[in-house]
């Protein structure tokens, strides 16, 4: 799966409602878990994200699997970090929240 | 909008079982990882058919789970001298948001620039500064308060811990740091970075001689 086909697929799973979010150690590294941002926020960084700010990683725990990482550059968003991978024709979000924070 | 009910099947990576797997959806106390006595009663959540471990919550429960997170308020306050006051009232002035939620976010905010790695004790730095010299010398008699989630109390805590500090020096610590960073450095990038942050929550004051760093 390419950038374009990525971007164009999450966004339609957070406009459709159609996404979870991955119970991890850390959940404040989710804002989109805490509530302080909601999925319109998330589809405005995906938006925000160029091409060469888009990475696909294999997930740490299965290789088989992509996680799908923005970074968004203009915006009220510049700079914030989204990692999520899609299953079952939806989206697991991983992380979402500012690129200055570690990870 | 998509709602899923109890039953229904989906897949995700489980932690645990370290694979991908398939899960189904079921109503259950939900326990916050961070601490998992902190719970949420009659939460939809995704949980792994091999191990049984709740791995994912839907779009659905996070509602219910925020307005828990939202509820858990406990107040933090101090005594400080009143131009750390004057500091934080003038920040709030500038982002229009009340001193409870701007201290709030002045805590978040540096806490996290100080937490980043190889930053050493920053708050040690802060109270041994030129600024700190002035500003710390009169009578502690203003008293700052705000009110914080759960999350951001036990956040608190580990800075104190980490900066070998008490409460009362990390308000005053904090708002050092605004003084120097966002009031006279108000267009260095760490201002910059938190008056973006701030706007998210609505138009900085237009006359304000810290606009021009939006």
């Amino acid at each position: 799966m390419g950038f374009r086909e990525a971007k164009q697929k999450v966004i339609a799973c957070l406009s459709n409602g159609d996404f979870d979010n991955e119970i991890r150690q850390d959940m404040s590294k989710n804002r989109l878990f805490t509530g302080e941002v909601g999925a319109e926020d998330v589809i405005e960084m995906v938006k925000a994200c160029p091409g060469t700010r888009y990475e696909v990683r294999p997930h740490h725990m299965k290789k088989s699997m992509d996680v799908h990482i923005m970074r968004p550059m203009n915006g009220r968003y510049s700079n914030w970090y989204v990692k999520f991978y899609f299953v079952s024709n939806s989206s697991m979000f991983i992380s979402v929240h500012p690129e200055s924070e570690e990870t | 909008m998509r709602f899923l009910n109890e039953g229904d099947k989906s897949q995700a990576v489980c932690l645990t079982c370290k694979n991908l797997v398939d899960t189904t959806y079921r109503y259950a106390t939900f326990h916050f990882p961070e601490n998992p006595k902190k719970t949420v009663e009659d939460v939809l959540q995704g949980f792994c058919d091999v191990c049984g471990t709740a791995v994912a919550i839907p779009a659905q429960s996070t509602p219910k789970i925020q307005k828990e997170l939202r509820r858990n308020d406990h107040p933090v306050e101090a005594r400080v001298p009143p131009p750390l006051e004057d500091i934080l009232n003038m920040v709030s002035s500038t982002i229009r948001v009340e001193p409870q939620l701007t201290m709030r976010m002045l805590f978040n905010f540096f806490l996290q620039e100080w937490t980043k790695k190889g930053q050493g004790n920053p708050v040690g730095k802060v109270m041994k500064s030129a600024m700190a010299n002035r500003l710390l010398k009169g009578k502690a008699s203003s008293r700052v308060a705000s009110r914080v989630d759960v999350e951001m109390l036990q956040t608190l805590e580990r800075a104190q811990a980490r900066f070998k500090t008490n409460r009362s020096d990390l308000f005053k610590a904090v708002l050092i740091g605004a003084g120097h960073d966002l009031v006279e450095r108000s267009s260095s990038p760490k201002a910059k970075r938190f008056y973006k942050m701030a706007s998210l929550l609505g138009p900085i004051e237009e006359k304000s001689h810290l606009a021009a760093t939006r």
